[in-house]
């Protein structure tokens, strides 16, 4: 028996010594990995090792310290399993301690029987350092039941009635921590216990936000708010506070936890992304544009850095809330979303440069080997298909005049796709009435023809786009060979009924726009065309392709140019008519949904001057109504 | 199917395997080998450079550009390790022979998933297949920049696609490919293990415009139920309206192979994929040019024979390995002529070129020597390590236009062919004469067993018949070096028709049930036969005594004996025996066919050393225990009181058997009774009664020795006996047996009584009319055997009531039993 003493000073001693090892490490903010590993390991190797006595009194507090500091240390290399089982182990050879017989099997059993052994002995502030362990399992395993119950029993009973609510009972918690200064800890138990207390917080929350319960999610996050916590934590907190409000309809409150977010914590990408939102939905375009630009640059820096990991706390929030709450937290769209969400907006507010910069840039990240986006991400939000993007950038490139470049894009997406159009692609609906076993089939097969489809659609764009980099460099011999090459492409299409959209190719939605697409585009090629016509003087071909432009889809643009054409060949009775129908129809929008290299092609440098030609024809009119008056 | 020579060259052998990999990797070879041991070998220095072993058998590797290797082992997980570093140039002499042996520790699991089944390293992303509860899962981890010191695995994305139980076979791991667009048309459609080029339009047609405009790999996988699905690795996710892996086709059997394969001059223009079953996948884009239809591609489904048990591609050619041999298939032929286009599957193996190597297991990617020659590094069954440099493609040109100079090396490659031809011809034959001997061997052992079953059959009927093998057992004395000993000399007779072959035993079974210990002593001799043919006869020797035990009577059980693994060849049957097949269970040793024959009894009479009372003189005189006593305390000069040795007194049993019972069942007609009694004296000793002229014993009284080499005399008289039968005297023969020795004389009692028996059992008996027998002298004889049996009872209690001490008991027992024997009752 005279030996255990001794043997206890031994290995207290060691205690100390692993655990100011690691102080050291940590004070000097080193990325040493195998520094952390060599300390857990060393806990181990000690915490087996007092393991091989019987448990007693005399090394419970040695014991308890130890297995605390392994534990602790375990929780970020063992899974949760694990370290449960080492903690239900603890927790058993502390009872046999004392003497006291309890079974391995039912773990709240276990924890009642050490809660009332130890509770007001000495060994309590031990005991309750290994329970904050179970506290931190728990709630990185969202088992908000089992802490509650725990906390329940922590708490004594005489000061309020348990009122069921976790958030309140860890608020009137109260946990006695002395600490013992000749055992020392790898992190003291009141900074674990005050973490674990806003983590929690956090993650019932979160918990809420997911329940699209968002003022109970609001009220636990604002309390977590207002404790101190390591800064990147609190970034967090307060960006869910402004998704809660965004959810509750206040964007400005949101906008302000969004700031507050970023003072604290500027890496806090999620802020960033969710102001740029409300920023959308606002219609802030210069803000949003700004928020999506800084939010590039923050992930790209992020993505830098990730690689050169920092010297992590002992205990991260990260590893508290668990992975599938954390994931929740900082969702961020992959970069190259973000990119593409940028240059579209870009765009779409005219700031034709920029957005070409960024769709460059776009282009050119698809094609690094370095900073590709890899596998099938788990984005929630889509990104658009490789030709769509590249006929967009395209367009972009196009706007911003740069003429070349738009063309050796284009130049791209045709080498790509042309070669995959039929020479005549027949769209029929199918038979409603296919039994069940051809369904597969036919879905294949209508998935094969409207993939062909979209390569029509996207060489046809492409050329088309090609067509108007020449006729806008003024090069209208070879503009009209490739609109005309444009025309050939689309004209391979073949609708068999008219009536298209009552039955088709599975979503009929989808197929719908593609025809709708379709038409359109061949109307605007067909215009394009006539206006390389005029420009060459060929006034028939011209008004031929304006006439079966207009067959194909209606554009106000167009037929001014029909007037226009027509007025040229001195057929100034018609132009009149034309012009006059075309000027009192009121302009019904085309309902469906087009893409944006073809959406705001109405404004562009081939149009006409609307009010010369107006003018000419009231004043023509104006002269046969007087004639015809008289 | 024609054949091509090429050149093999043995690198190594590491003995019988039944799984295995190789990967070539630059100046290295790794190997797996079915166990958790990775070799890695020196394809310069041809020897094992390192070895590292693993937790469980590494099921699938690669090496990453920046030296590190990763390994899949069973049910733990991925392992990634550095390579094995080349050891220091001023060393290498030094360390030349050994090499290093390295334990790879759990430490170096990155990923732990004991489901996973197969993976692929791409671009710096790791992709896994697993297999979980309902569904494969494609797991996808960046790789992180080991130059920082990152180390965490992180899993970027994952896609699961349904488990298809039909036709899913379990065994086969899933297969996994990357494909890449090639860029120009020259290049060779391979870059290393598992990566492949393909021509850009094929490559469109089959995974998409968007994959070819970000030049993205596209990984291809080959699941164990003959689905294949692809993704494209690089590549930005674009919603929930498609999927993100599709399937191209379903090959309906397991994957073994999938690959580019290079046709004409237009780089890497099919794709290869072949099914363990021996279904060859050919993936084809037409041309857009020939017809006005768009480039389409085209599904060329054909069958060799299988099953594949791995395959590879270089340029034209696809080498596969069936179980028996590895053939090269030129796929130029069969894939673009015209007339297999047909959905119908057609069978290639005839345009298959055997290249007469045999069990391939494995097979490395095929390299191209700078000289043009295709050079295969191949795993076989046989555990060799092999690289085959096959000819080059204008060589087979030229041989067949038969230039003068190639005729010669036709001729020899001809010569070689028959060559082996009849080796392998004469491998056949062999075996099938082994077949037979086994066939005929078993006809036999057959034979004979029915043989045996028509023998008992008969004798349970009653029948008097020969059993067809017999064996008789004589027991003599013989005299090797100086010392006495007791042989049983047994004699086997075939009398059947059928020759006893090798492989059979002859075990004889000695019991002697009456030994010290309790349940007796059994011991089993087993003679093996060469040969015995019909009407033959062969004796074996074997020694009776064991320890001075007073071992007589013992029981001899004959038996033959046929082992089933004599019907295997020798080399067979240790070939068995070294391997782990079930097949030798029911060829273990216990296995044979057992055959009772006779069984024997030996005792006292049997073992009797007749006439030679006075060879003491040739034998040195056993001093009996009282003696040796004697001269040990003389020698020691201590003077007793010198009594003299207790004169060892006779005693005496004796046998009645009426001379009318001898006479009718020996069948002694008219004789004296001087004859008559030294018949009986011969049928007892020598078990016959007339001995043709010579006899054996002449005399009435015969001495001898017994198996304790005590004297024993034999005596046999007339004895009239006045009292017994009423009709008059009755002539009897006694038969005394006088010893000093008391186990003797009732050993002999015990066996004379057997013999009479068994006597009275066999012959069928005309009894004497008990009526004659005189009623008071019977009575007489039964009351005095009853008063002897109730003392022996009475001592017998006393006995086990512990009240009279030992040798008492034992004395009045004897005195009991002396009393019982000497007024024999006489048989009838």
């Amino acid at each position: 028996m005279s030996v255990t003493p001794c043997l206890v000073d031994r290995w207290t001693e060691e205690n100390n010594n692993i655990v100011r090892k690691w102080k050291e490490y940590e004070n000097r903010r080193q990325p040493l990995q195998d520094v952390r590993k060599h300390c857990y390991a060393e806990f181990l190797k000690l915490w087996q090792k007092i393991q091989g006595l019987p448990a007693t009194t005399e090394q419970l507090q040695l014991e308890i310290t130890a297995s605390y500091n392994t534990l602790i240390l375990s929780l970020s290399y063992s899974k949760p399993q694990d370290t449960q089982h080492h903690l239900t182990n603890s927790l058993v050879r502390a009872l046999e301690a004392v003497g006291a017989q309890v079974s391995k099997t039912d773990l709240g059993t276990l924890l009642q029987a050490v809660l009332k052994t130890f509770g007001g002995t000495v060994y309590q502030p031990c005991i309750h350092k290994l329970l904050l362990i179970q506290w931190a399992i728990w709630l990185s395993e969202c088992q908000f039941d089992g802490i509650l119950h725990l906390l329940q029993q922590i708490n004594p009973k005489n000061k309020i009635t348990p009122s069921g609510d976790l958030l309140t009972e860890i608020r009137n918690l109260t946990f006695s921590i002395q600490e013992d200064i000749s055992l020392l800890v790898a992190m003291a138990a009141k900074d674990l216990k005050d973490l674990l207390h806003i983590c929690t917080f956090v993650s019932k929350g979160v918990e809420q936000m997911r329940k699209e319960n968002y003022t109970e999610a609001l009220l636990a996050i604002q309390e977590a708010a207002t404790l101190s916590s390591p800064r990147a934590l609190l970034a967090h907190i307060h960006t869910l506070t402004g998704l809660c409000f965004t959810k509750l309809g206040r964007p400005q409150s949101a906008l302000q936890c969004y700031r507050k977010a970023l003072e604290v914590d500027f890496s806090c990408q999620r802020a960033l992304y969710q102001s740029s939102l409300v920023y959308r939905q606002s219609g802030n375009s210069q803000a949003e544009i700004e928020a999506l630009h800084l939010l590039h640059s923050a992930v790209l820096l992020h993505t830098e850095r990730d690689s050169s990991s920092t010297p992590a706390a002992l205990i991260s929030p990260d590893m508290l809330l668990g992975g599938e709450q954390m994931a929740f937290i900082s969702q961020v769209p992959s970069p190259v979303l973000i990119l593409h969400t940028l240059a579209h907006r870009c765009l779409l507010n005219d700031r034709n440069s920029e957005s070409a910069e960024f769709y460059v840039d776009l282009l050119a990240t698809l094609q690094s080997p370095d900073s590709r986006p890899h596998g099938p991400t788990i984005d929630a939000l889509p990104f658009p298909r490789i030709p769509v993007v590249y006929l967009e950038a395209a367009f972009a490139v196009l706007k911003a005049k740069r003429f070349w470049d738009s063309i050796a894009i284009c130049d791209e997406v045709i080498a790509k796709t042309v070669d995959l159009v039929p020479e005549r692609l027949l769209l029929e609906p199918h038979h409603r009435s296919a039994g069940p076993t051809e369904l597969a089939a036919v879905g294949v097969e209508s998935e094969a023809v409207e993939e062909k489809l979209d390569c029509v659609l996207w060489s046809g764009a492409a050329y088309f786009l090609q067509g108007h980099a020449y006729l806008q460099l003024k090069d209208t011999k070879e503009a009209l060979t490739i609109f005309t090459r444009a025309i050939n492409q689309l004209v391979k299409v073949c609708v068999k009924q008219k009536c298209w959209t009552v039955s088709n190719l599975g979503q009929t939605e989808d197929s719908d726009n593609k025809v709708a697409t379709l038409e359109a585009l061949k109307g605007q090629t067909l215009a394009g065309r006539g206006v390389c016509f005029i420009e060459r003087g060929q006034l028939k071909e011209a008004l031929r392709d304006f006439q079966l432009s207009l067959q194909a889809s209606g554009c106000r643009n167009t037929e001014m140019w029909l007037v226009e054409t027509l007025w040229r060949l001195d057929r100034k009775k018609e132009a009149a008519a034309m012009w006059h129908q075309s000027y009192n129809s009121t302009n019904s929008p085309t309902p469906v949904e087009l893409p944006l290299y073809l959406q705001t092609w109405q404004e562009d440098a081939t149009n006409l001057d609307h009010s010369n030609l107006n003018e000419k024809m009231e004043k023509f009119i104006h002269s046969c109504g007087d004639i015809t008056m008289t | 199917m024609e054949a091509v020579r090429c050149s093999v060259d043995c690198w190594a052998d590491f003995g019988e395997l039944l799984s295995g990999r190789v990967v070539h990797t630059g100046t290295e070879v790794l190997l797996t080998t079915g166990t958790s041991d990775l070799l890695v070998f020196s394809g310069q220095e041809k020897r094992v450079k390192s070895i590292l072993q693993f937790d469980s058998p590494v099921t699938s590797l690669a090496v990453s550009d920046k030296n590190r290797l990763y390994a899949l082992c069973q049910s733990h997980g991925l392992y990634c390790t550095s390579f094995p570093q080349e050891c220091s140039s001023q060393s290498v002499s030094a360390q030349k022979c050994d090499s290093s042996v390295s334990t790879i520790s759990r430490d170096s699991i990155v990923i732990e998933d004991g489901k996973m089944q197969a993976f692929i390293l791409v671009e710096g992303i790791l992709v896994i297949v697993s297999l979980q509860e309902s569904f494969w899962s494609f797991d996808l981890y960046k790789v992180p920049n080991c130059s920082t010191g990152a180390t965490v695995y992180r899993k970027h994305a994952s896609v699961h696609v349904s488990q298809n139980t039909v036709g899913a076979r379990i065994g086969s791991a899933p297969v996994l490919a990357s494909v890449y667009p090639s860029k120009d048309s020259l290049s060779k459609g391979r870059t290393c293990q598992g990566h492949y080029l393909l021509e850009p339009l094929l490559f469109r047609l089959l995974f998409g415009v968007d994959a070819a405009l970000v030049h993205s790999p596209v990984i291809l996988c080959g699941l164990p139920d003959g689905r294949l699905f692809f993704f494209p690795l690089l590549f930005p996710s674009w919603g929930e309206q498609k999927p993100r892996i599709r399937m191209l086709h379903s090959l309906e059997q397991p994957v073994t192979f999938m690959g580019t394969s290079v046709i004409g001059e237009q780089g890497p223009q099919c794709l290869v994929i072949v099914g363990q079953m021996g279904r060859i996948l050919l993936i084809r884009a037409s041309q857009t040019s020939s017809d006005g239809k768009a480039a389409d591609c085209g599904f060329i489904e054909q069958t060799v024979r299988g099953p594949v048990v791995c395959a590879c591609v270089n340029g034209e050619h696809l080498f596969y390995s069936t179980s028996t041999t590895l053939l090269a298939l030129p796929l130029s032929k069969t894939a673009t002529s015209e007339s297999i286009r047909q959905e119908k599957p057609a069978l290639l193996s005839q345009s298959a070129v055997c290249l007469s190597v045999s069990r391939v297991i494995a097979l490395a990617e095929p390299s191209v020597t700078p000289t043009g020659h295709v050079q295969l590094l191949l795993l076989s069954h046989s555990g060799r390590l092999l690289q085959v440099t096959l000819p080059q493609e204008s060589d087979k040109d030229s041989v067949s236009r038969l230039t003068s100079s190639k005729v010669g090396q036709t001729v020899k490659d001809l010569l070689a062919g028959i060559g082996n031809v009849w080796e392998r011809a004469t491998s056949v034959k062999l075996q099938l004469q082994l077949k037979n001997n086994v066939l005929k061997h078993l006809n036999q052992v057959i034979n004979i067993c029915s043989l045996f079953l028509t023998y008992q059959k008969s004798s349970q009927e009653g029948k008097d018949c020969k059993p067809p093998i017999s064996c008789h057992g004589v027991a003599k004395w013989s005299t090797l070096l100086q010392k006495e000993a007791l042989v049983l000399t047994c004699t086997l007779e075939n009398l059947s028709a059928y020759v006893l072959d090798q492989g059979w035993t002859l075990c004889i079974e000695v019991q002697s049930p009456y030994s010290l210990t309790a349940e007796g002593t059994s011991k089993t001799y087993s003679f093996a036969l060469k040969k015995l043919d019909c009407g033959q006869k062969m004796e074996v020797n074997l020694p009776l005594e064991s320890r001075g035990e007073e071992f007589v009577p013992v029981k001899i059980q004959c038996f033959l004996v046929y082992s089933l693994q004599s019907l295997l060849h020798k080399e067979e049957c240790r070939n068995f025996s070294a391997s782990e097949i079930p097949v030798s269970h029911f060829l273990e040793d216990k296995s044979c066919i057992s055959l009772t024959l006779n069984t024997l009894t030996l005792d006292w009479l049997d073992c009797l050393r007749i006439g030679q009372p006075a060879s003491h003189s040739e034998i040195p005189k056993q001093n009996s225990v009282w003696e040796a006593t004697c001269i040990f305390l003389s020698s020691r000069r201590i003077h007793t009181e010198e009594q003299p040795m207790p004169k060892p007194d006779h005693h005496v049993v004796a046998i009645r058997i009426s001379f009318d019972l001898l006479k009718t069942v020996l069948s002694f007609r008219d004789c004296s009774s001087a004859v008559l009694c030294v018949s009986v004296l011969n049928w007892l000793l020598f078990g016959m009664f007339e001995t043709g002229g010579q006899k054996f014993v002449e005399s009435a009284v015969v001495c001898a020795h017994g198996p304790d080499r005590q004297p024993v005399r034999l005596l046999a008289k007339e004895v009239i006996l006045s009292d017994v039968n009423s009709e008059g005297p009755l002539s009897v023969v006694e038969v005394q047996v006088q010893s000093s020795s008391m186990a003797a004389v009732f050993g002999l009692h015990h066996a004379v009584l057997r013999r009479v028996q068994s006597l009275l059992k066999d012959a069928p008996m005309k009894c004497a009319n008990p009526g004659q027998l005189k009623g008071q002298r019977l009575c007489e004889a039964v009351r005095h055997a009853e008063s002897l049996y109730k003392d022996l009872q009475d001592s017998q209690s006393s006995a086990a009531f512990g009240g009279v001490m030992k040798t008492r008991t034992s004395e009045s027992l004897f005195d009991l039993y002396l009393q019982l024997r000497e007024n024999p009752l006489v048989i009838l």
